[in-house]
């Protein structure tokens, strides 16, 4: 039992050190040009020399952009739910345009915004905000529609009105897709600031990558995209821990 | 004066397809202290009445008093009045995510009172049906017969003056079912309080009221109802191989098929 579970703790690793081997092997056999793809040891020498200097104030500049565009898209997705679960009418309304939102990449906006803004230094936390809002509120939404009639018929029967029902009921009920959202949302938020990097510009590790990629120095773009990659596991990580933390119950 | 009562009261439930007419001109009265069970087919609408009593659903037309206070589908019922009920469900529907002690907790917190004050009632209700080391772990964690145990006692912990209970036992098997009932009987003679029992289990109705309510289907009526009389003698599990007992479930289990013979000519 023991065994087992160290065992699977441990093959995830393995086959990512094997990759890691392989790829390493592959660019030194075949005399792989660094500039195309880096051998993994570039990648570990671009990431220790160029670290301190550029990849980790950029990585902040995108840390800050995720940080404040999730905790203000969250609410916003939530109350979006909230209001729109409590009218069926509003759900069918409503529901389309979130998926419509949910699924365009809004980096692409980019170019339109800075016809009203400028490049204004909000415009990568706009992006953001509106990448992960709307991927939130439709989980929530479905969370909060989908409630046994059961699980409401005791409130009634308690005399609760319909808010009281809500926040009681209804929204402890819909905590695992609650989760789903937020982890999602966690996924696309990283997502969005690195590509909003891109388009607009202004530091962080998406333009990080790409400035780095223009003058070939691959391999600072790929030590930049490696660290991108952990703080998008690591924010994910950091949800499904709260998660474990809050539905305690299951 | 019952304590409640229900006076030309009617039900249907409109679908886009058609309408489906529940409940036709029920009068029924509930005194207080009383136990009363409503037996009948499945679909005679004997649940829909309690859930009409609780205002779960709202009825079409008629009206039902509790404690004198009047209300229908135009005049919305208070949650003081509310608060003298307990429903009892077929299944616990306890809440997944509380502790059976947040369960428990949960009417007070709703009828704004004191958790505190109350702890000690909750401990007391805990310990009389034998749960009080699991008042920590979660609905899961528990079988489904300690959950109904726990489903019954929520409906007490805010003193209600009724319960109601919708097949409350159905979903159990035979051995839980009979213990329940009996204490179900005990809480009732420990109380005095008020209980309206829906079933669908001719001996269970026997064996626990005072009065029964015999219905039949579509629309559900009221077809008869029956006084239960054992004299001096204890209600107990024991009863049930009694004669009188026999003709009491004989003549109610007549009336519920004859109601469903005449139905199918």
């Amino acid at each position: 039992m023991e065994k087992s579970k160290i065992s699977r703790r441990i093959a995830p690793w393995i086959v990512l050190i094997v990759i890691i081997l392989l790829w390493q092997w592959i660019c030194t056999a075949f005399h792989v040009s660094e500039h195309l793809i880096p051998k993994p040891t570039a990648i570990a020498a671009a990431l220790h020399d160029k670290f301190a200097l550029s990849i980790w104030p950029d990585a902040l500049v995108s840390i800050r952009v995720m940080l404040i565009g999730y905790v203000i898209a969250v609410p916003i997705g939530f109350v979006i739910a909230a209001i729109a679960s409590q009218f069926k009418f509003i759900v069918r309304m409503v529901l389309p345009i979130l998926i419509l939102l949910m699924v365009t990449p809004m980096a692409t906006l980019v170019p339109e915004f800075k016809l009203f803004l400028g490049v204004d230094p909000s415009l990568k936390i706009i992006i953001v905000i509106l990448q992960v809002a709307p991927v939130v509120a439709v989980n929530t939404l479905t969370g909060f529609t989908y409630v046994p009639q059961k699980k409401l018929d005791v409130m009634r029967g308690f005399g609760c009105g319909r808010w009281e029902t809500f926040f009681r009921v209804t929204v402890p009920n819909a905590m695992p897709q609650i989760f789903t959202g937020l982890k999602l949302g966690s996924i696309l938020c990283t997502i969005a600031a690195m590509s909003a990097d891109l388009s607009v510009g202004q530091g962080g590790l998406g333009y990080r990558i790409s400035n780095s990629a223009a003058v070939s120095a691959t391999d600072t773009a790929f030590a930049a995209i490696v660290v991108a990659a952990i703080i998008g596991v690591l924010f994910y990580s950091l949800i499904a821990i709260i998660e474990k933390k809050v539905s305690v119950w299951n | 004066m019952a304590y409640i009562s229900l006076e030309h009261v009617n039900k249907k439930f409109v679908t886009r397809r058609s309408t489906i007419y529940a409940l036709k001109d029920i009068n029924m009265h509930f005194n207080k202290g009383e136990f009363v069970s409503i037996v009948g087919p499945s679909g005679c609408g004997k649940s829909t009445i309690i859930r009409l009593i609780d205002d779960i659903i709202k009825p079409s037309s008629g009206t039902i008093t509790v404690d004198g206070f009047t209300y229908n589908n135009t005049r919305p019922i208070t949650k003081d009045q509310i608060r003298k009920m307990g429903f009892i469900f077929q299944v616990p529907n306890l809440y997944p995510w509380l502790t059976i002690r947040e369960n428990l907790e949960l009417p007070l917190k709703i009828y704004h009172e004191d958790i505190e004050k109350n702890t000690p009632h909750i401990e007391f209700l805990l310990d009389y049906v034998g749960l009080k080391e699991y008042a920590d772990s979660y609905p899961s964690e528990i079988s489904g017969g300690m959950s109904q145990r726990i489903g019954v006692i929520r409906g007490m912990v805010h003193n209600p003056d009724v319960f109601m209970m919708d097949e409350p036992f159905g979903a159990l098997d035979e051995d839980t079912r009979e213990t329940l009932n009996i204490e179900l009987l005990k809480i009732w003679k420990d109380t005095g309080m008020t209980i309206i029992f829906i079933t669908h289990n001719v001996e269970e109705a026997v064996l626990l009221s005072q009065r029964v309510y015999i219905m039949s289907s579509h629309p559900g009526q009221v077809k008869t109802e029956m006084n239960i009389d054992f004299g001096g003698r204890e209600r107990t599990l024991d009863l049930i191989t009694e004669p009188d007992f026999q003709q009491y479930c004989t003549d109610i289990e007549n009336l519920i098929g004859n109601i469903s013979l005449s139905e199918i000519k």
